[in-house]
């Protein structure tokens, strides 16, 4: 048998567990849903210092009939294309000069997305391994997007 | 010495079992809810247009805790055989068993955990390619079902109470095995470290910190199986002691494994 000592370590441990569950469950009903485009702190902030933004897309890997040098000029609309890579993810930096809107698949899914992107602004689109093409639409007759 | 009491223990068993399997059938209950409405909210908010068509990740730490739970069912599968195996088998046996399910836990667990990895990088490297990435990542992973992960980890853990406290009814010897009080204490601790880590942080976040959840059980996991595998060792070397033994005597004494066996309690018995 057990003796009295034993019986109230056991009773203690088994009793500060479920505090510490019932603490635990508690802490999930007052951190919301979350605004993923604001500033993230804490663990995810600081895993992504860490692990930091996907790399460039390499050059070699853009074709377009409207790229030229390190520009886009969009009559209408121009699509790009980047080829696949054994990289996960990859990063292609625009600058519009004028405000367009930019149609890319989104990245490990099917899903097309769509952006608009006010003049003289920067946008980040994402790709994954398997590539696919970026739709630049313009407004107007002409713009002018650039590869920083 | 108090004599096990059986219908305790097989409570016990089936308390773990049940653990074990709702542990790695929790990707069926998770997986699938539409959460189209929250993400067309969060798609707003980032300046991106999205098809309203997003179903809830089936997440990764309450699946990892089996990594963990399953030692413990194995611990107890170990106890039971006791109960249906000769004594003199249950040595090599239990030895035997023990380094085999270690070695297959820790090939195991080592790819899950660089599955996991890979995943929190995935997720991470995506949740901060605003806006083309992130809205990517929310759409995979961005609407965790804390609600009904939560309920689930709360059966678990009730579960677990149900397995440690009549393991303890069925022989409070038990209490005195310092690994296997270890073992239960890890279980559920490991239980409110994954409630803990799910309930920290925003919901479209979760999916993050329960991959950070996963990871940490998969390395738990591990190192619980490398101290199986370094625990199986002098059973093995005892249970090849014995074969050569056998081996190098005549053949009458192989056949008749009495005074062997004669021989090795009376070593057990000095010994202890």
């Amino acid at each position: 048998m057990l003796s009295r000592r034993q019986k109230i370590i056991i009773i203690a441990v088994f009793a500060l567990l479920v505090v510490l569950y019932t603490g635990a469950a508690a802490t999930g009903g007052g951190s919301g849903q979350g605004n993923a485009g604001g500033h993230q702190g804490g663990i995810v902030g600081w895993l992504g210092g860490v692990f930091g933004q996907p790399p460039a897309v390499a050059k070699a890997d853009l074709s377009a009939p409207c790229l030229s040098q390190d520009t886009l000029t969009v009559k209408g609309s121009c699509t790009v294309t980047v080829k696949k890579s054994t990289q996960d993810t990859r990063r292609l930096k625009l600058h519009a000069q004028a405000a367009v809107t930019v149609t890319s698949r989104a990245p490990q899914g099917t899903d097309i997305v769509t952006a608009d992107v006010d003049a003289d602004k920067d946008v980040s689109v994402t790709v994954d391994d398997k590539g696919g093409d970026i739709v630049i639409t313009c407004p107007g007759d002409s713009c002018v997007v650039t590869l920083p | 010495m108090e004599r096990l009491k059986t219908p305790f223990f097989f409570v016990s068993v089936a308390a773990m079992i049940l653990v074990v399997l709702l542990e790695t059938g929790s990707r069926f209950l998770l997986a699938g809810h539409d959460v189209g409405a929250q993400l067309a909210g969060q798609a707003q908010s980032l300046g991106v247009a999205v098809p309203a068509g997003a179903q809830s990740p089936p997440g990764l730490g309450i699946g990892y805790l089996a990594l963990v739970d399953v030692i413990a069912l194995f611990t107890l599968a170990l106890m039971g055989s006791g109960l249906v195996l000769p004594q003199r088998l249950q040595g090599r046996v239990q030895a035997i068993a023990t380094l085999i399910f270690a070695i297959l836990l820790i090939l195991g667990a080592l790819v899950l955990l660089f599955i996991a990895i890979a995943k929190l990088i995935l997720m991470v490297t995506l949740f901060f390619a605003f806006p083309f990435g992130t809205i990517a990542y929310l759409i995979i992973w961005g609407f965790f079902p804390r609600g009904t992960t939560t309920i689930l980890l709360s059966l678990l853990m009730f579960l677990k109470l149900v397995f440690a406290v009549f393991l303890l009814l069925a022989q409070p010897r038990f209490v005195q095995n310092k690994g296997l009080v270890l073992l239960t204490l890890t279980s559920l601790v490991c239980n409110i470290v994954a409630t803990f880590l799910q309930g920290i942080v925003p919901v479209i976040l979760v999916s993050i910190t329960d991959a950070l959840a996963a990871i940490l059980f998969a390395i738990v996991a591990i190192i619980w199986a490398i101290v199986l595998l370094i625990g199986s060792i002098p059973g093995i070397v005892r249970a090849l002691q014995t074969t050569a033994e056998a081996a190098g005597k005549r053949p009458m004494q192989l056949l008749n494994p009495v005074p062997a066996l004669r021989r090795l309690v009376s070593r057990s018995l000095k010994r202890a």
